[in-house]
């Protein structure tokens, strides 16, 4: 793999002003293009948090976070809006979905906030929804769906605009094993066709495995390679 | 960059997703509209429709004329200069009297009658239909009887009263006629007999009163009557219609004051009496003997006719201008014939002009004062009616405006809990790359997609409300004002509907505003925690 997707150095994020509850200690990692890293640590380990980073859904309090090319640290609301829309794609635990729209539906927002027309839109929304196993269920509503469809659906809007960057939170977590198991598979399917960089945060250490070669861990706000981490 | 007509389709989707609480928001944006709509609708309307109805009222189009004898312009300033100590009011009203008193003691001499070339003046006016000068001749009638018949009945009824002129096409005559025919064109030696002089004549039943069509119908008059006649009203105390009797002795009293004038020179009376008696009564004024014997004249009866409907609307002004001199009526043009033979200094007190419409009633009577004349009409009632269906629009328009105010209110409201509802979708949309301002955007268009719905429903439900509501109200007025209502009570056009909907749109735009700053400000993490 060529270029860096991913690049932190000295992250800090603190909740709650000076003096406050630090999440991220300085966090500092090198992510290559196309690249599937694993980040794996417990809970309140700050994991959530440094994916929120990566997403653009927050702010860092200081350090520097390029992804893709782009600086995080300085970027503009707006910038940041369109760096959600066009770089990255985020698979939640929770799914995300928006409950008074159709699978096919939510599929197409991104498309939408990009400005495509109506038709590239249900062709492209169809399409994706076609690759993560759920033509026959585009026009149900969320709470229509299991759990495993509705984690489907949030992987095809995550990916329907090609993001560089695939981010992915508990993606298995609301999920039965043998759901878990077909989406890790879905999900390996995918990564390798898109080629994007791949950050799966994750407590499950199997699912870790079987989806990323490399892995980081994630313990008390701070980001350590998990071979390192065996040795120490 | 998400489309325009994206956005649009997004915020329609969004409120069809929350149909009940759409149409609660919508019912209180429709109530205000409506009542905003019906009352500039109505007011048209009824202003419309009042305008119409005294349209139909010929009464209400016209214009009596009176020549003015006061004087024109301003007054000097010293006679009108008021300096003693008072309120701006007061001073005021003691102005207005000391112009008066000034006009009153400044009459212009000659000035008393309108001339038949003042007359020609006003028929040319513009939007003028009719002039017709007014005339109370006052006579003694009598049917012409064969002789035979005439003999075997002894003396012929003879009774008072006079004869007026009326204005072949006028529809205030129309349905007066209870037997025989209105009078026509070719009518110059045909008359209209009131019942009442009928009556009086002896013919009471209703067969009789057939007999009396085709008949001749004697008339006797007298020249010159003016302002001797009026003294001689004033010494009998009667300003009605005077008995066979008392017009013989008006003649007489007539007879008596022309002779007194012509031999004052032989009387005992000092000159300042004599002076005075000479200014009263110009030789001019009196006549000669000769031009006050009696002038007799025969008609044919063509019809028979009545005091004017009395359940009309046209009653509420006719009293004042028209047909209820005399029960001896004759067309216009010969009513003025007979009045110019009498009448020496050959003029008419008083006409009345017939306008096209009230709407240029205002219009024309500028243009009658300006000839120096004094008017009176319909006019001040027309436009009281006008400014007070004006005033009660504005009152009916401050309860729409606080029902639109308060359907804002719960608009905005409704939209802020719509956001706290919302804020998971929010937070949703933004963390797949919606921007701050696309979500204004969004709520900012879920408030103009109300509104204009709202204004839209608002058009269709008052054109359906007016539709019924027409028939009911217009029934109703009908039946209080006993006259037919031509025109739609409720009259919609596009200017008030744009207003309405722009008014409807704006205020529900407003409304949507905090709560869409609310939702464009929401941070991501937090709204999908509230998932």
């Amino acid at each position: 793999m060529t270029g860096c997707g991913i690049q932190a150095e000295a992250l800090y994020k603190s909740y709650g002003g000076a003096g406050g509850v630090a999440a991220l200690a300085g966090v500092n990692c090198v992510i290559e293009t196309g690249q599937r890293v694993a980040v794996i640590g417990k809970s309140g380990s700050g994991k959530s948090t440094l994916l929120n980073l990566f997403a653009g859904l927050d702010r860092p309090t200081s350090g520097q976070l390029t992804i893709a090319g782009r600086e995080l640290h300085s970027l503009s609301s707006k910038e940041m809006a369109r760096y959600r829309l066009d770089t990255v794609g985020v698979v939640f635990q929770a799914f995300q979905l928006i409950p008074q729209r159709t699978a096919l539906q939510n599929v197409e927002v991104p498309l939408i906030l990009a400005g495509k027309d109506r038709q590239t839109r249900l062709q492209q929304a169809t399409q994706w929804l076609d690759k993560v196993g759920l033509s026959h269920r585009i026009h149900h509503h969320p709470y229509e769906l299991s759990g495993g469809e509705q984690q489907r659906v949030a992987i095809a809007r995550a990916l329907v605009n090609q993001p560089k960057v695939v981010l992915a939170d508990e993606p298995t977590g609301n999920l039965d094993t043998t759901t878990a198991s077909d989406i890790v598979q879905l999900l390996t399917e995918l990564c390798n066709q898109t080629q994007a960089t791949f950050l799966l945060v994750t407590h499950d250490v199997d699912i870790a495995d079987r989806l990323c070669k490399r892995k980081l861990i994630m313990r008390d706000g701070r980001l350590t390679e998990a071979d390192d981490d065996s040795h120490a | 960059m998400i489309r325009t007509r994206d956005i649009w389709s997004m915020a329609a989707h969004n409120l069809w997703q929350r149909k009940l609480r759409t149409l609660l928001n919508l019912l209180g944006i429709v109530v205000g509209c409506v009542v905003l709509l019906m009352t500039a609708a109505g007011v048209s309307g009824v202003k419309n429709a009042i305008r119409i109805l005294f349209d139909s009222a010929e009464a209400a189009r016209q214009i009596g004329v009176l020549p003015d004898r006061n004087a024109k312009g301003d007054p000097p300033k010293d006679v009108t200069e008021v300096t003693a100590e008072m309120s701006e009011e007061r001073r005021e009203r003691i102005v207005f009297q000391l112009e008066q008193k000034w006009r009153a003691e400044n009459r212009q001499p000659g000035a008393w009658e309108i001339t038949p070339q003042q007359i020609k003046e006003l028929s040319a006016l513009p939007h003028v239909l009719s002039v017709v000068p007014g005339v109370n001749v006052p006579c003694v009638v009598s049917i012409g009887l064969e002789e035979e018949a005439s003999a075997e009945q002894g003396e012929t009824p003879k009774v008072s009263n006079g004869i007026t002129g009326i204005d072949l096409g006028s529809s205030l005559s129309a349905g007066r006629v209870i037997a025989g025919d209105m009078l026509g064109s070719d009518s110059s030696n045909e008359v209209l007999l009131h019942e009442f002089v009928a009556y009086q004549l002896g013919y009471q039943s209703d067969p009789q009163l057939k007999q009396l069509l085709g008949k001749q119908l004697h008339v006797e008059y007298q020249p010159r009557r003016g302002s001797l006649a009026n003294i001689f009203n004033m010494l009998v105390e009667e300003w009605g219609q005077l008995s066979v009797q008392e017009l013989g002795q008006q003649m007489s009293f007539m007879d008596a004051l022309h002779q007194l004038i012509n031999e004052l020179d032989s009387t005992s009376l000092t000159s300042n009496q004599k002076q005075l008696l000479r200014q009263l009564f110009p030789k001019g004024e009196l006549g000669t003997p000769a031009q006050l014997q009696p002038i007799q004249r025969s008609f044919r009866i063509r019809g028979i006719v009545r005091d004017g409907n009395d359940d009309s609307l046209a009653r509420l002004f006719r009293g004042h201008y028209q047909g209820g001199y005399g029960g001896i009526i004759v067309s216009s043009d010969v009513a003025s014939e007979i009045h110019l033979q009498i009448s020496e200094n050959q003029s008419f007190h008083e006409a009345v002009v017939t306008v096209d419409s009230t709407s240029n009633l205002a219009r024309v009577i500028e243009q009658v004062e300006a000839s120096g004349t004094r008017t009176f009409s319909a006019l001040r009632i027309l436009e009281n009616m006008d400014r007070h269906v004006d005033e009660s629009a504005w009152i009916v328009l401050g309860i729409a405006a606080a029902i639109l105010f308060t359907a804002s209110i719960g608009i905005s409201n409704t939209l802020l809990v719509s956001v706290l509802e919302r804020t998971p979708e929010f937070g949703i949309l933004k963390s797949v790359g919606a921007t701050n301002s696309m979500l204004l955007r969004l709520m900012v268009c879920e408030g103009a997609i109300l509104g204009l719905l709202g204004a839209v429903i608002a058009i269709v439900t008052s054109l359906a409300a007016a539709w019924i509501g027409h028939g009911m109200i217009r029934q109703y007025v009908e039946s209080r004002l006993n006259t037919d209502i031509a025109s739609t009570l409720f009259q919609f056009s596009m200017w008030p509907m744009l207003a309405v909907i722009c008014v409807s749109v704006f205020v529900c735009v407003l409304a949507s505003i905090l709560p869409a700053w609310r939702a464009s400000r929401l941070d991501p993490i937090v709204a999908m925690r509230r998932t």
